[in-house]
Formats: structure tokens, sequence, C-alpha cells
């Protein structure tokens, strides 16, 4: 029991840009749950997809059983003994259940036919062994969150692993649901399966976990036994920092006027009378599980979703129609979650991506560019934000995600918002940028900018807002004070729980 | 360091593409004159000019539409509509003008209209909906003319596509000053900014506040009028209307626009490398006829040597 099953040695992994992973080494034993933990970007996922065949390391070597391995892809992966449920759904929609299951390695008849019934038998057999209740024939586009991942589950044992990846399992899943899967991870533990367990959820942690691992900005910091175990000892390891010491001091902040004003904001099935202000140098956290329409409620107020009900308003001026451009010119910049999608157009340099948006601003009536005033604007932009680039026609594909995300916030600047919606502002980048990029929100809180921030990462949420907003099924179900957020208040009501 | 050096070998490749291609023109006139001593004078270079130019207008149309995503394939049947109604509605006499062109304006602006409808609220494939509209307009043409279209073109259609100015052929001085406009709207208007944000990321483009739906709209008809303009040089300059006039316009305004260092997905390109692409394949047709190769063999040796180009442009981007 207690012999290494899988080591990684020294693993490192570099993106353009960023060192995901940085020489870290860790090993995991036959018949063991073993936790990775650390923030958003820490590098678990990295590392898991490594394992998975999704990625090759840069430096370093995997062990399985004393031998080094390469896994080549996915697919080898699989056939290696290694079965990853994902965090984000893999399946294809449109093929049914059994299609998904035995995607890439169907069972074969005579002639070539498709053996659909027996791929059928096998799936029902582990769902009753699991206690799913899944119709292998169904297609996946009918199934919810929860039944997409028991789908993914059974895909992973029929393939009999040796070890499991698990990586934000129970984000979807309901409270019996979570049960129901700790039942069958602990199974698995006795079957002498190594499952590998990413989560958030601390308590989680507590319960189940041997072992556990914590990276942090890609490094390890360690692994934790069984009997060491202590909730706190986990976050100071992961965090690494006291909060303060990244997030700006914003105790002598002064809030001014209200700049937006959202009432009653409705869309049938997505939001449920949504009602919000924020004011002049204030920062609004909008927090929540992914999907609970805060996304969809920013995208209504940047005029990119039509909503049917309620009312949005800027510095006591009601938006009508006009879309995106009538949003901009009263004020509202976004700055997207999806940076490279639908951020940054790529094949253009800083300058060009950084004037996008206030291309009215930068040209005479006839629509001939100031090429002048642009470049001095984008130079301050530059100075200011402090990008680093060889000069302003830099293609912005060769920055790093850091740079490139200040671009975006060069580019909404340029429009001279009064309210500046930023989705997940510090998605993917290293922690240096993420402290400059706080910085700067910060000093525009103070000078005048009301900021409506988006983020899925709880200690940025908790760090940075003045007041914080929790999403639940479309509707603000919390609203918490600087004083008064806690990560534990902001879970309960992310998940739906009333405080007693 | 390393890093940096690598930007900018990457930054400068792309602007280099005219380059390359003006040196291989240098190099095929060079060819010429070797080839066929004493055929390369000012007077055969102007010709091939005035030969490329209907090419030369419809490829800067396509590139506008290649550069926002689109492709155009319906720029061939637009000339030859616009060859046979401005014939008939101008039946020789240039008291009819005004109407014709009127005529020719609109199916111009109707062609990329109805393109832009088709590729921008029916959200049907460029590929496709171009291809449509090509098949419906051939068919308008050959019942129109029941087959066998007749008729000649008003003196001053005629003197369009023949008539000099200084020596200089007046549909290569059209051709090089609607280039030299496109040039001036790419480089310093925000509506050049926005043709390459749409076509780079429609999504960063929209989020911005720009009108994708506009833009792309307005480049599908601004190839259409460029096709409309081309159709009146080539009725001028053949005098007749005919089914078979407009070619293989259609195939040879993508290749143009691509050999000029247009990215077919978008967002990337000029106007020069697109005027020296017309004349590259001008040229490669004109040096091919005085070597006195046949027909058939013209096509493979053309397919053949914009294959190498394509190639050598694509080597020398990876490098």
């Amino acid at each position: 029991m207690e012999q290494d099953y899988l080591e990684f040695l020294h693993i490192t992994k570099r993106f353009p840009g960023v060192t995901a992973l940085d020489d870290v080494s860790m090993s995991v034993r036959r018949g063991e749950i073993h936790a990775l933990v650390g923030e958003n970007g820490a590098g678990k996922s990295t590392l898991m997809n490594i394992l998975g065949g999704n990625l090759q390391p840069n430096e370093g070597e995997l062990r399985l059983d004393g031998q080094p391995v390469k896994i080549a892809s996915p697919i080898d992966a699989y056939d290696k003994g290694i079965g990853f449920v994902h965090q984000e759904s893999n399946l294809l929609e449109n093929l049914s259940v059994y299609e998904n299951v035995f995607l890439g390695r169907e069972r074969v008849l005579p002639l070539g036919r498709t053996d659909r019934k027996g791929m059928c038998r096998e799936i029902l057999e582990c769902c009753q062994r699991l206690g799913y209740q899944l119709e292998p024939e169904k297609p996946v586009a009918e199934l919810n969150l929860a039944e997409r991942q028991s789908v993914e589950i059974v895909r992973a044992l029929l393939g009999r692993p040796r070890i499991l990846i698990l990586d934000e399992p129970t984000a979807a899943l309901a409270e019996d649901e979570v049960a129901r899967l700790f039942r069958i991870v602990r199974e698995l533990r006795q079957e002498g399966v190594s499952v590998l367990y990413i989560s958030h959820r601390l308590d989680e942690i507590m319960e189940l976990a041997d072992r556990v691992t914590v990276l942090k900005d890609g490094r390890l910091v360690g692994t934790l036994e069984r009997e060491e175990l202590d909730k706190d000892r986990m976050v100071s390891m992961m965090v690494g920092r006291v909060i303060e010491d990244i997030y700006p001091d914003r105790s002598q902040v002064q809030f001014g006027q209200e700049l937006l004003r959202v009432e009653g904001l409705t869309i049938p099935g997505k939001l449920e009378q949504v009602s919000f202000s924020v004011r002049a140098g204030e920062i609004v956290g909008l927090g929540g599980l992914e999907g609970q329409g805060q996304r969809t409620a920013v995208r209504a107020i940047f005029g990119d979703q039509r909503f049917s009900q309620g009312s949005i308003s800027v510095e006591d001026t009601p938006l009508k129609s006009g879309g995106i451009a009538g949003r901009i010119r009263s004020g509202v910049a976004y700055v997207t979650h999806d940076r490279r999608g639908e951020g940054l157009v790529l094949t253009q340099s800083i300058r060009k991506n950084s004037s996008l948006a206030a291309l009215r601003r930068l040209c005479t009536p006839l629509g001939v560019m100031k090429e002048g005033e642009e470049r001095a604007q984008v130079g301050k932009q530059m100075e200011l934000l402090q990008i680093k680039a060889s000069s302003m026609e830099e293609l912005v594909s060769h920055l790093s995600g850091g740079n490139q995300q200040k671009v975006m916030l060069a580019r909404w600047l340029m429009t001279r918002p009064r309210v500046l919606i930023i989705d997940e502002p510090t998605k993917g980048i290293d922690i240096g940028a993420r402290m400059s990029i706080y910085q700067i929100i910060h000093q525009l809180t103070q000078a005048g900018i009301g900021i409506l921030m988006l983020t899925s990462d709880m200690v940025e949420l908790i760090g940075l807002s003045d007041r914080t907003l929790v999403f639940y099924e479309g509707r603000i179900v919390k609203e918490l004070s600087r004083s008064e957020i806690t990560e534990e208040r902001v879970m309960k009501a992310a998940s739906g729980m009333t405080e007693e | 360091m390393s890093h940096n050096s690598l930007l900018n070998r990457s930054r400068g490749a792309a602007s280099l593409q005219p380059l390359v291609l003006l040196a291989i023109i240098v190099v095929m006139i060079a060819a010429q004159a070797i080839l066929v001593p004493g055929s390369l004078t000012v007077e055969q270079l102007l010709i091939i000019s005035r030969q490329a130019s209907a090419l030369g207008i419809i490829t800067l149309g396509q590139a506008a539409v290649i550069l926002v995503g689109g492709i155009d394939l319906s720029v061939g049947a637009t000339v030859m509509m616009v060859n046979i109604f401005c014939i008939s509605a101008m039946q020789g006499s240039d008291a009819n003008g005004p109407v014709g062109l009127l005529v020719c304006l609109l199916i111009g602006l109707g062609i990329g209209a109805v393109n832009a409808f088709g590729v921008l609220f029916l959200k049907i494939a460029p590929f496709v909906m171009t291809l449509c509209t090509t098949t419906i307009c051939e068919g308008i043409c050959y019942v129109y003319t029941q087959g066998s279209p007749t008729g000649s073109a008003a003196p001053f259609i005629r003197a369009l596509g023949t008539g000099r100015l200084f020596g200089i052929p007046y549909s290569t001085l059209i051709w090089l000053a609607l280039a030299a406009a496109m040039w001036a709207v790419l480089r310093f208007t925000a509506l050049g900014r926005r043709l390459y944000a749409v076509g780079g990321s429609p999504r960063a483009a929209r989020l911005s506040g720009i009108a994708n739906v506009r833009v792309v709209a307005g480049a599908y008809i601004f190839c259409a009028l460029m096709s409309t303009v081309a159709g009146l040089i080539l009725t001028g300059y053949h005098n007749i209307a005919s089914l078979t006039l407009a070619g293989d316009y259609s195939m040879n305004s993508l290749a143009a626009a691509l050999i000029g260092g247009n990215a077919i997905e978008g967002g990337r390109g000029g106007v020069w490398g697109v005027v020296l692409g017309s004349f590259f394949m001008m040229l490669l047709m004109a040096i091919l006829t005085m070597m006195g190769i046949s027909q058939v063999g013209k096509l493979i040796i053309q397919g053949c040597i914009i294959l190498a180009v394509v190639a050598a442009q694509q080597l020398w981007k990876k490098d």
C-alpha cells in the first residue's frame, strides 16, 4: 500500500509568456486518494493534462511503477490505465451516451458492424455498480451537467484505470450526488485505484483525501500526510502570503455619486429581477459559481444581450437601444474574460488594438485617423499601465498574458469610461502582472471610475471588492460588504444555502 | 533577445511579400527580354497593364471581401451581366449612356447587396452564397440573350476601354487611381481600421462597438461595384456582348489576391501586393503567348508557376 505507483519528476511546462509548472515533483501511491489543491492558475490542471496526455512537459519525466513513461496522447493515457474526468464536459453533444463512452474504441462485430447492444449493456452494468441511471441511447445534448459527468466517469472506468483523475468533480453536483461520488471514489480506492482529486472545496478534501499536495504559482509547496491535514494550514500554503500583500489597501477610498444603476433586470430563464448599483470609486464584485447569470447580467449592461424587463442607467441617464456602440458612448466599457477569442485582434499591433474601441474619438469627421494623437494617447496608456513591449507597433500575439490584458485595459481606458466592467481581470496571468493589474484598478477608482468585476477567483473577489454580490440561479442572493465577507459566506450563498 | 529578433522577422515577412513579388516580376521581364529578344518595350508593358486592369480592379474588390474574412465567386458573373445589359441598354449610342450606366450601377449594387444579405442575415457560407448568385446571374444572361447576345458598346464606353491619356491607357489609370484610393482608405481612415479588425477577429470588433454587418456588407457591395467598373472597361475594349467574356475572373481574382499576400482567413493584406499580383498573372499569360505556347499548355504552365510562387511565399513566411 505504501509503494509509489506514479511519480512526477522535475516537471516543467512553459507556455508563451508564463511558466505554468516549474520543477514540480510529486508521487502517488497505489490505492490512495491524493488531492491536489492550489489557487486558480497554480498549475493543477496543467499537471493533470500532462498526465492525461493532453500536454507534453518541457522538462522532467513521469514514472509508472518505477518505469519512465511518455504519454503521447489522451488515447495513449487511456491505454496505459489513466482515466480523466474533465472539469468541463468533453462530450460530443449530438452523439448518444454510448457513442460518447466508446468514442474511438467502438466494440465491433464481424463485418464491421458496431456492437450497439454490447456497448449499451456494458454501460448499464457499470451504471448499476455505481448507482447511476443513464439511458445509453439518449443524446448527450438532453443530459444535465451531473448526468454528463456520470457519462465521463463511466467512460473513464470502462477503461479499467489504475489512475483516475477527477478535476473539480463536484462543481456541478447537488449534495446527494456528491455523496454518491464520494462512495464511488472510496470503492475505487479499495480496488487499488489511485485517485487524483482536484478541488477548491477544502471541506471535501478534509473528508476524502489520504494525502494533499499543494501547488502555488506553478511550484510545489509541499505534500501533507493524512494526519497533518488542516484547513488553515492548506490555505496558508495555497496563498503563501497574507492577502493584504497583493491587494491594494482600500480602507481609505471614498465613494462618489451613483454611476451605474440596474433595476429589475430580467431575462426569462437566465436572470430574474437583478438590481444593484455602482458608485464612483467603488469596486463591486460579482461572485458565484460559473453560469449563475453574472456574465449574462454584465453582457446585458454592455448592450450585448437583450433583456425583456428592467432598466439600466448611467449617471441617471437611462440606456436605451444603440447596442454596444451606444453603451461605449454612454461611458460603459467591458473587458472580456476571453482575451484571445473575443478581446484582441491577434494579427494586429498594440497601437491598433488599443485604439479599436475609441476610433470615433481619434478620427476627423470625415473618418481620417488622427495618427499623431493616436500615438500620443496609446503611448500615454502604455506608460501608465506599464505595458512592456519593444514599441507600440509590436504584435499583441507576441506579448505575455499580463501585457495582453493591459492592452485590453488600454483599449477601454481610451474610451474614457465612467463604468468599467472587468470580466476575470487576471485570468491566466502570472502573479507579478496580477499585482500590477490590481494596482491599476485601484488607481482607476481613485480617479472616479466605477468598477464592476466578475471573477471566479474567490481570493481575488474577497481581496478586491468593496461590495460583493453573489449570484445563484440568475438572482442576487447575497450582498456582502468588505467587513462582512468571508470565503465561507460567499460559498454558502453561491451554492444556494441560506444563512441561519 | 532571440525572441525579439523573431518578432521583427515575422513582422517583416508580411510587408516583404509585395517586394518579393515585385522581384519575381522583374525577373520575369528580364526572362522575357532574353527568351523573346526585342519584345520588351514600354509599349508592350503598357498593353499588359491595360489587359491586367480589368482583373486588377476586380481583385481590389475581391481583396476587400477577403480582408473581412469572406470570398466572392460572383465577380465573373457580375462582369458578364454588366457587359450584356450595358450593351443592351446603350444600343451603341452615347445618348443612352446615362441609362446604361444607371443599369450597370443597379446591377452592381444589387449583386453586392444580395451577397451581403445571404452571408450576413441568412448566414450562408460566402463560398456557397456567391456561387448561387453566379448561377442565377448567368442564367438571367442566357435567358435574356437567348444564348446569342448582339450589339456593340456606346462610343464613350469604347473610349473608356481603348483610349489613352498621354499614352497611358485610361483603364490602367482608372485601375491605379482606384488602387490608390483604396490604399488611402485602408491606411489612413477609421473605416480601414474597422475592415482589418472585423477580418482579424469579428468578435473582438463587435465587442469594440464596430457594426460588423455594415462593414462586411460594404465590402461585398464595393467588390460588386469594382466588378461593374471592370465590366464596363472590358465591354469598351472588346466592343461586343458576349457570354464568355467574363472568363475566369472569379478564380483569377482570388489567385491574384492571394499571390499579392492577402490571407484567405482575413484580417491581413494590402493593396499594392494585390496590384502586383494582378499584373503578375497577366504578364505570365503574355509571356507564354509570346513564346508560342498553346492555350492548353499555357494553363498548365500558369498553374504550375502560381503554385510555385504561393509555395515559395509560404516557405518564406515560415522561415
